[in-house]
């Protein structure tokens, strides 16, 4: 009863195994077949597949029976029911490792060592030596002899077992011993099993002989142990990767966080989605990181995230010192760290700061290289030397630079001059004697200033052709300002002729009143007020054109003896150059004192009578109605016989009508001398630009309406001439300059504003043409 | 060698020496030719020396006697378009004043560079004068015994010390230069028109 209530424990233990088994994944199923062939292996090679064991179970016992005892038989039946079992609950075989059963281990026993001795191939190294097979068979022998003694009764069966160690002989230990190392050995590599793996190979140790469990057990606590140690290391290496994260610089200490915190968000998601059942849970740890894996990604993360510098050993430590306590206890790592610290600091070469003085020379060439060094030092001194001389030596040649004693002084001319003042010349700035716009006032006032209080010291050559420069430059803008200033009077002039005619048809049917008479229209005031203060601003300005024409000509005649003395001091010393520069230093002093204050407020001129200018007007528009009326009739006349063909008096013509126009355009002549005519309107001159002749002379004009000067621009001719006109406005400057034809003479003009046509010949006086040259 | 050829090598060396020797005792033994050769030798150098000058002060004249000529007719323009008659209205005509005051300092440089340039002319010719006396006095020296030549070398001397002032610079004070009156420049602008 009691062997059938071990069995039916057994049985009962033995379900609960295979449930066990069950809920293994493959892996650790792969696994745990490892270590039960070798466990098989290590008691005795297995003759048969799972299958055929399975099948005929019997036909093992008999063979058995056959070799062994005839008393075995109780043990054989009582083994064949549970072979069968644990074959059917033994994982599925893979077909590349032959898969040994359960019962060959149990029921095999030694009755078949000797055959498979045989059968077993050499070349496996996993198979026992026939020496080893011979004395594990007769190990076995023995054990099946006393299992059968145990099969009476459980208390013997464990007495036996715990004496069984000590049945052995010496040889039989020997050989069991090497067995076991080999089993050791190669139960090594395979550390990754889980632990409830060999857990639940643990709950099939009951079916196992004692030596095999003597084997098992010491396996499983090897393979504890190591788990143990894994489990200590990988608690251990954290402070360890603190202290190298201590070590890592600011970049890496990020990159390694955002690593760890990578790998503990997955192994966190793996937690969770493994977190139902146990055997799941199990699995997950045996999926989970191990440290190899860790330091395997981590080393790639570390790679991609320092591509950098792969080579240098700040991002090497790091990597290196996780990976330690996989082969290293913890003691090792605590004697590697100092090592690893070494190696950290040693390897910062490139990183280290390198200072020349702490390299040491070799003894024997120090004293050459020493000498070398100097030597060297002194050849770049040289030559740095050498450079500047040479570049200071070119700066003074090419901006002629020269000492002191080449200034411009009294002594070298005449001992009785005083020591002269540095010439004012602006050939070291280029940019401030640049021409500057016409318009733009105060740059040019600015500019003279500059040339004037711009010091430079330079030779006498150079010095008078900058003076010459700088006389020519105050010229022409004194010459610009008096041109300015006559087209201001120009415009005046001309305002003073509208407010005339605004007066002239004021006047009720051309009767011309008195003064209080007229002064009484406000009109009639009003223009005459206009009259009075332009009249007023033309006379003003007559002042200042005047100062500023007296600098152009004293300008013009410094300008002129600088070219005098430029040309004497080419031979003749002593010439007084000195008090030239002087007075031409305060002559521009004072052109440029007077520019800036040029103004008219301090111009005293007492203004026109309104009395007299009404005289004035009343007189002129009187003398115009009379020379109308009397050349009226002259006019009507002549017009009359141009009209019929006759061009003979053309030339006495005074005014013209457009009628009259139309009749002379028909005229085949080449020139045509209208020279009588004092007035001009806009229509007639609209008519008379359609003539096709090539000349056409209006000198007669004193005045040009701007209207009038237009239609004239677009005649076709060759020669045009209006030497009455003394001033020009803008407006007909403007016109005429273009029109393109081939002459254009203007020999009264008094000034002349900006010309644009540069095509046509204009004929100026010889003072106007000396005044444009100059400019 | 061959003694031939020794002894023609030996003649060529004497003949070499001999008359090297009698050139120096020639030398040395006329000394009166050396002085005058001497006194050639600085009339040549002062002769160079002043027809350098002459060139610069012809240089010189030119561009003044451009610039007069410009003044000139500048002159005459305002003139007849101003129907300008006498110096004072001229004088009051700003570009006449100033043209006319010009033309002063033109014209006495002018004058005075062609007194130098006749006066370097008078040089060059005394010299040369000279230099032909000294060559006719070595001669003789050379031909004859003995010939005084006191008077000569003196007189270039004197001659020599004369111009040599103006063997480098041109010799015009301008301090002490006094410049022609503006009624001269208007004389001879009148007699220009």
């Amino acid at each position: 009863m009691a062997e059938m209530d071990q069995e039916n424990k057994r049985d009962n233990e033995d379900a609960d195994f295979d449930d066990e088994l069950a809920s293994l994944s493959a892996d650790e199923k792969a696994a745990f077949e490892k270590i039960m062939a070798e466990i098989n292996a290590a008691s005795g090679p297995p003759e048969e597949p799972a299958g055929d064991s399975s099948e005929n179970p019997s036909l093992q016992a008999d063979t058995n029976a056959q070799e062994g005892s005839g008393s075995k038989l109780a043990s054989d039946s009582t083994d064949a029911s549970s072979p069968s079992d644990d074959a059917a609950i033994s994982p599925p075989v893979e077909p590349e490792a032959p898969q040994p059963t359960s019962n060959a281990t149990t029921d095999s026993g030694a009755g078949n060592n000797g055959d498979s001795s045989d059968d077993a191939p050499t070349g496996n190294p996993d198979e026992l030596d026939a020496d080893q097979q011979a004395a594990l068979d007769r190990i076995m022998a023995e054990i099946n002899s006393k299992s059968e003694d145990n099969a009476s009764g459980a208390e013997k069966s464990d007495m036996g077992n715990s004496t069984e160690s000590e049945d052995l002989s010496e040889d039989q230990q020997a050989a069991l011993d090497s067995i076991m190392a080999e089993i050791d050995a190669k139960r090594k590599p395979e550390t990754a099993y889980p632990v409830n793996q060999t857990e639940k190979n643990n709950n099939g140790d009951d079916d196992l002989s004692e030596d095999q469990q003597a084997a098992l057990d010491a396996i499983m606590a090897e393979i504890s142990a190591k788990r143990q140690k894994d489990t200590t290391e990988e608690e251990k290496p954290a402070p360890e990767n603190d202290s190298a994260d201590d070590d890592l610089s600011e970049d890496q200490q990020a990159a390694l966080d955002a690593i760890m915190a990578d790998i503990n968000a997955k192994k966190r998601k793996d937690e969770v989605s493994d977190a139902s059942p146990a055997g799941e849970e199990e699995n997950a740890e045996s999926k989970g990181l191990t440290i190899e894996e860790f330091d395997d990604e981590l080393s790639n993360l570390l790679t991609e995230a320092t591509p950098e510098t792969p080579s240098s050993d700040i991002n090497k430590v790091p990597l290196k010192e996780p990976s330690a306590p996989i082969d290293d206890n913890t003691q090792e790592i605590a004697e590697q760290k100092p090592t690893a610290q070494e190696t950290r600091t040693q390897s910062y070469p490139i990183l280290q700061e390198i200072h020349p003085e702490d390299e040491k020379i070799p003894k024997k060439s120090g004293q050459r290289s020493l000498l070398w060094q100097r030597g060297k030092r002194i050849v770049s001194v040289i030559s740095i030397a050498a450079c500047l001389i040479i570049s200071g030596l070119y700066l003074l040649d090419r901006y002629d630079i020269h000492p002191e004693s080449t200034l411009l002084d009294a002594s070298s001319n005449t001992q009785v001059d005083p020591p002269a003042e540095p010439m004012t010349v602006a050939e070291n700035n280029p940019i401030e004697t640049e021409r500057v716009p016409a318009g733009n006032e105060t740059e040019r006032i600015e500019s003279i200033t500059r040339v004037i209080e711009t010091p430079v010291e330079l030779t006498r050559e150079s010095g008078m052709d900058s003076l010459k420069q700088n006389l020519s430059k105050a010229r022409e803008q004194i010459q610009t300002k008096i041109n300015d200033i006559e087209q201001l009077k120009s415009y005046y002039a001309r305002g003073i002729e509208e407010e005339k005619d605004k007066i002239e048809q004021a006047l009720e049917q051309g009767r011309i009143p008195a003064f209080s008479e007229a002064i009484t229209d406000k009109k009639i005031e009003l223009a005459l007020r206009a009259i009075q203060r332009r009249k007023t601003y033309i006379t003003k300005l007559n002042t200042p054109n005047a100062q500023l024409t007296a600098m152009a000509e004293e300008l013009l005649y410094l300008e002129r003896k600088t070219d005098t003395f430029d040309i004497l001091s080419a031979g003749i010393h002593g010439l007084p150059i000195d008090d030239f520069v002087q007075q031409a230093q305060t002559a521009l002093k004072s052109y440029m004192q007077y520019n800036t204050q040029l103004s008219i407020d301090q111009v005293e001129v007492p203004a026109v009578q309104l009395a007299s200018i009404w005289t004035e007007i009343s007189a002129e528009i009187g003398q115009r109605a009379n020379l109308l009326a009397q050349r009226a009739p002259l006019n009507r006349a002549i017009s009359k016989e141009i009209c019929q063909g006759n061009y003979d008096r053309k030339y006495q013509l005074t005014a013209m009508s457009a009628e009259t126009a139309r009749c002379l355009v028909k005229w085949p002549g080449k020139d045509l001398y209208l020279n009588s005519l004092s007035e001009l309107p806009p229509d007639v001159a609209k008519i008379l630009a359609q003539w096709p002749g090539e000349w056409i002379s209006l000198n007669g004009l004193k005045d040009l309406p701007a209207e009038s000067a237009k239609q004239l621009a677009a005649w076709t001719g060759k020669r045009l001439s209006l030497n009455g006109l003394t001033r020009l406005s803008p407006e007909v400057t403007a016109h005429l300059s273009r029109w393109r034809g081939e002459q254009l003479e203007l020999v009264g003009l008094h000034a002349i504003g900006p010309w644009e046509n540069y095509g046509t010949r204009l004929f100026l006086s010889e003072k106007l043409r000396r005044q444009l040259e100059a400019q | 060698m061959k003694p031939g050829q020794f002894m023609w090598t030996i003649c060529w060396l004497g003949i070499l020496i001999g008359g090297h020797v009698t050139m120096v005792e020639s030398a040395w033994a006329n000394p009166k030719a050396a002085e005058l050769e001497q006194k050639i030798a600085d009339i040549d150098l002062l002769l160079q020396q002043l027809e350098d000058r002459s060139a610069q002060v012809k240089s010189i004249r030119e561009g003044l006697a451009a610039q007069q000529k410009a003044l000139a007719a500048e002159i005459q323009v305002v003139l007849k378009s101003f129907g300008i008659k006498n110096l004072a209205q001229a004088e009051r005509h700003l570009r006449l004043h100033y043209n006319l005051e010009l033309l002063r300092t033109v014209h006495t440089y002018m004058d005075e560079l062609d007194a130098k340039l006749l006066g370097y002319q008078t040089g060059h010719d005394r010299l040369s004068y000279l230099r032909q006396l000294a060559e006719d006095d070595i001669k003789m020296v050379t031909t004859l015994n003995d010939l005084k030549i006191d008077a000569l070398t003196t007189q270039i001397s004197l001659v020599i010390n004369r111009y040599l002032p103006e063997a480098h610079t041109i010799q015009i004070d301008p301090q002490h230069l006094s410049l022609t009156t503006i009624d001269q420049v208007w004389e001879r602008v009148s007699k220009g028109r």
